[in-house]
């Protein structure tokens, strides 16, 4: 998988730097096969059809010569790569999405030793779980107390707030990881 | 003491930088989906100021990427999942505040200019992504579109210049209201202390 995720990564600049159509083709389809083999439900179209449906029918119309009337094959073709090519980047963002876990960044901060890397990691996540629920009180309390234009005049005095408490959770956390001699050297 | 100032060095720049992470999973996601123009400017706009507040308290080399780590580790839980650019974007921010005030020392200037730099790094960015995510020839089929509208409705061929200059401007008037709102924030938790 290592050597496939190097090697697609390495088609997908080459597909984005040459403007010669049948490089560019012939790169995407060798990432769209070593998909195929590695992971194949990321071949899938994220955000539903509905979504490729625009960008589609823009590529085609862009291929159209007005006077006279036609199809412009020549045009088609190279929009068509554009349009495959976008593809092709959402498949490479399916196979991320579908392969990389916390837990393997995890498992690779540990392989190397990256200890101050993975203590910021799971330090994050703690803070995280506290400061989402703090910043929904606080943006309840705000939308209560502002109403209508209010709401967007006092967004500096939000932001403070905010920041403010920040402040108070980074003292608190300070006092925790000493007392408790958390923090790793 | 001296343990309590690595503690500090750890602990502030996580907190600040899940905070802007929680801003980025809230309000980026939200802006994403409503393709709202200028997205990536009025977000970096924000971090910027988080980066601030957070060099006036740390003021050490290192603080501003430990916080985009940790802003990047919240996005990733972020609605839309992993987005290439913003988290691309984040990692710059983190260098470009790093390497201002490694080199101008904080003060009001080195605020300034890492603010002014770190807006206008979404100008690059767009470009740069574009090109990633569509390939080089996105840049031709732009301009063939530009040049239908234009003959369409019967403007100058040059008219894109215009929007261009609009966009530009209105990167400038995000990265100022980023400066002055740090600038006003520093000032409210100085006289607050």
């Amino acid at each position: 998988m290592r050597f496939s995720a190097l090697l697609i990564f390495i088609l997908f600049l080459i597909s984005s730097a040459v403007s010669n159509v049948l490089v560019s083709y012939s790169a995407l389809f060798l990432i769209l096969i070593l998909v195929f083999f590695n992971s194949r439900k990321s071949l899938r179209l994220s955000g539903g059809v509905r979504f490729w449906i625009f960008p589609f029918l823009f590529f085609i119309l862009l291929s159209l010569d007005y006077s006279p009337f036609k199809l412009n094959s020549s045009k088609l073709l190279s929009n068509f790569r554009i349009f495959f090519h976008l593809y092709i980047f959402s498949v490479i963002l399916n196979l991320i999405n579908d392969n990389l876990k916390l837990s393997s960044i995890y498992e690779f901060m540990e392989r190397y030793k990256i200890n101050k890397l993975k203590f910021i990691l799971i330090f994050s996540l703690f803070v995280f779980k506290k400061m989402r629920n703090d910043i929904s009180d606080i943006l309840f309390f705000y939308r209560l107390n502002n109403r209508g234009i209010k709401i967007l005049k006092n967004l500096n005095m939000l932001l403070y707030v905010l920041i403010r408490n920040a402040l108070r959770i980074c003292y608190d956390m300070v006092e925790i990881l000493y007392i408790r001699g958390l923090y790793e050297k | 003491m001296k343990e309590i100032e690595n503690i500090k060095y750890i602990a502030f720049p996580v907190v600040f930088g899940v905070l802007w992470g929680l801003f980025e999973m809230i309000f980026g996601s939200y802006l994403h989906i409503v393709n709202f123009p200028l997205r990536g400017a009025l977000m970096i706009g924000l971090g910027s100021v988080f980066m601030v507040v957070l060099r006036n308290y740390v003021n050490r080399p290192g603080v501003n990427l430990i916080a985009s780590f940790a802003c990047i580790v919240v996005k990733l839980f972020s609605y839309g999942g992993f987005k290439l650019g913003p988290v691309v974007g984040i990692l710059i921010e983190g260098v470009i505040f790093e390497v201002s005030f490694f080199i101008l020392k904080f003060n009001i200037f080195s605020v300034f200019v890492a603010t002014f730099l770190a807006v206008f790094e979404s100008v690059p960015h767009f470009f740069i992504t574009t090109w990633i995510i569509y390939g080089g020839s996105i840049f031709e089929v732009y301009m063939r579109a530009l040049g239908n509208i234009a003959d369409f409705f019967g403007f100058s061929t040059r008219f894109y210049i215009k929007i261009f200059s609009i966009w530009i401007f209105a990167h400038f008037l995000i990265a100022l209201f980023s400066f002055l709102i740090s600038k006003n924030i520093l000032k409210w938790l100085k006289n607050e202390i």
